[in-house]
């Protein structure tokens, strides 16, 4: 039986637009290349470098990308996702979405929406803001909106629940296997 | 049961692996039973499990005999942490009693899925690697998946999925030219979302005349076209593939008569020449005549796409007679140890080192870095991608890089340029035979 309380929608985001443009490949997001400090710090600093040299620079925690068609396609790469959320981006509007990458981002609950038209909506550095609750996407700089697309209830779990990993604890515990540490 | 209809492949198999009963349409919803688990990169598979409180691995495996657990990415291992996660997966696969772990074996993960019979027809298979798909080959429904997605099937068995609808391509003709061509073709054709998130099925009198290996390329490059799933009937052809690997029994799958599909594509084969994928994008694709001549410095033959046994004889066949370019780098990686030991039985592996290719170890790097291919440079590839930086990294973006059927590198390996290999053939090239 679904959930009858249905999860409460996060508050109205507001954030800056990083526009980029078509079949951007999760290579590009997370192929390696400068050697970082460590791990996490080489997916942030080789995010989007070989397309925006500037991008990691320059981002800040609750930018926002907006992307152009097939955004995320290529390898199956969770990395992908993880890079974007090291460099703070909070949400990703794209034409379309690589299906792979789509549940990736719903996995690691980065909020990736399709919606089509954005890209003529947005020009890089605007401000836009997102309310999932009237499900607009409004443009704070030139003015226009566009709706933005239903979330599945089910979908909706996932990112309440931080991502695919909480809900695998949950359901260990719920066959009685916890874990031997504290996380 | 009640309310049948025709249905397609990913329809049917989607309603026998969810426990609803009831007949299943596209955008249907379903948790579905996993046949098979291919699990590859332990180390981050292995780091999701340390993320919620379990520092020694996964603490539990839905059906050991269902999870295929391979070192090949990293095998063998290029540094410490590798090395160390390499350890860790011996001691997870004895500690859980994995059966199919397989660790000191280079190769590609889909390549040794084929050899050692870990996927049959008619099965759903899910994998942490993009190219999972390419199982379709062999009647497999079979896809993508994430790491943390992978870690669910691991414990529990089962993954929701939306029922994709389905493209139908039927292919005509009799004397095509190899299966990157079609899909190249396809893709230039039809762009690189034109399948996204459907299903494909592959259909028509030129199949029945296709070799597994052809069939393996296209259903492989079926997500670089956006499928969620790409699968070919099952013949005799598959069956006698199948059934010299393994002797566990399967049920191949196919569409009914009358099934609904999204749209249905018909493609005349013969009429495809070589094509050519310019950078950076599957899609960008012209007959090779009109980049011939453009100068190369890396030619690579290789990977699950491009790297069995008839992939290698492609190269040899090409080859024979003459020498890689002065200034020209060309690697070739047979995809597995099996095909490798082939490669070597049949010849090849001695006419391509005669020839000054350097044979490199079974392996998904061919399809990454090393080789590096820097922004001062061109490469021809017979591998999957062409992608912005595929061979090395943010750094290397500008780097130019064509795809196209393993003649075809080979033609250009030996002419330092983009090159027909049809005078290099001695006869009509046999991709079907």
């Amino acid at each position: 039986m679904p959930d009858p309380t249905p999860p409460a929608h996060p508050a109205p985001h507001t954030g800056r637009v990083w526009l980029i443009g078509d079949s951007v490949d999760t290579n590009q997001l997370a192929g390696g290349g400068l050697a970082g400090k460590d791990r996490q710090d080489t997916l942030r600093i080789n995010c989007l470098r070989g397309l925006r040299p500037d991008f990691t620079d320059h981002v800040r925690p609750g930018d926002i990308l907006v992307a152009g068609e097939n955004f995320g396609c290529g390898s199956a790469r969770q990395s992908a996702v993880e890079a974007l959320q090291l460099c703070g981006i909070s949400y990703v509007l794209a034409e379309s979405v690589a299906r792979i990458h789509r549940r990736n981002s719903i996995a690691l609950a980065l909020p990736t929406m399709t919606v089509p038209g954005i890209t003529g909506l947005v020009t890089d550095g605007d401000r836009i803001e997102i309310d999932e609750s009237t499900l607009t996407v409004r443009n704070l700089t030139r003015g226009g909106h566009l709706p933005l697309p239903q979330t599945p209830d089910s979908v909706r779990e996932i990112y309440r629940a931080g991502g695919m990993l909480p809900v695998i604890a949950h359901r260990l515990a719920a066959q009685g296997i916890h874990p031997p540490t504290t996380p | 049961m009640p309310d049948a209809f025709p249905q397609t492949i990913a329809e049917k198999v989607l309603t026998r692996q969810s426990r609803s009963g009831t007949p299943l349409r596209a955008g249907d919803t379903v948790d579905a039973d996993i046949d098979g688990l291919l699990v590859v990169m332990y180390q981050y598979f292995r780091n999701a499990y340390k993320k919620i409180g379990f520092p020694d691995g996964p603490p539990t495996v839905w059906d050991p005999d269902k999870v295929f657990l391979m070192s090949e990415h990293v095998q063998p291992p290029p540094d410490l942490i590798n090395a160390y996660t390499n350890l860790a997966a011996r001691r997870d696969a004895e500690r859980l009693g994995l059966p199919h772990f397989i660790d000191s074996e280079p190769g590609v993960c889909h390549q040794m899925m084929l050899d050692h019979g870990l996927v049959r027809p008619g099965e759903l298979v899910v994998g942490c690697d993009s190219h999972t798909i390419s199982y379709g080959g062999i009647n497999a429904v079979s896809t993508g998946i994430g790491t943390d997605e992978a870690a669910y099937v691991w414990a529990f068995g089962t993954l929701p999925f939306t029922v994709p609808e389905t493209v139908k391509v039927v292919l005509h003709g009799t004397t095509a030219p190899t299966g990157k061509d079609i899909i190249l073709y396809l893709a230039g054709r039809y762009g690189e979302t034109f399948a996204q998130g459907r299903a494909l099925e592959f259909t028509g009198p030129l199949v029945e005349r296709m070799d597994i290996a052809t069939r393996l390329t296209i259903a492989d490059h079926a997500v670089e076209v956006g499928a969620k799933f790409g699968v070919f009937p099952a013949d005799d052809k598959t069956l006698e593939y199948v059934r010299a690997r393994t002797d566990k029994p399967f049920t191949p799958v196919g569409a009914d008569e009358g099934a609904l599909y999204a749209q249905v594509i018909e493609i005349d084969c013969d009429a495809i020449g070589y094509q050519v994928a310019k950078p950076f994008r599957f899609d960008n694709v012209v007959p090779v005549a009109e980049v011939a001549g453009i100068r190369i410095d890396q030619a690579r033959v290789g990977s699950c796409a491009n790297g069995r046994l008839e992939d290698i004889a492609a190269v040899a066949e090409v080859m024979a007679g003459h020498r890689v370019a002065p200034g020209v780098r060309f690697y070739v990686s047979p995809a597995s140890m099996t095909v490798y030991r082939q490669s070597v039985e049949a010849g090849h592996i001695a006419a391509l080192l005669a020839a000054g290719v350097q044979v490199v170890d079974p392996g998904c790097s061919i399809c990454q870095s090393p080789g590096i291919v820097l922004n001062e440079e061109t490469c021809i590839s017979s591998t999957t991608r062409n992608y912005r930086g595929r061979f090395g990294g943010s750094q290397t973006a500008q780097a130019q890089v064509y795809l196209a059927t393993p003649a075809v590198v080979a033609a250009s390996a030996i002419e330092g340029r983009i090159a027909d290999p049809t005078p290099y053939l001695t006869r009509k090239e046999t991709a079907h035979a």
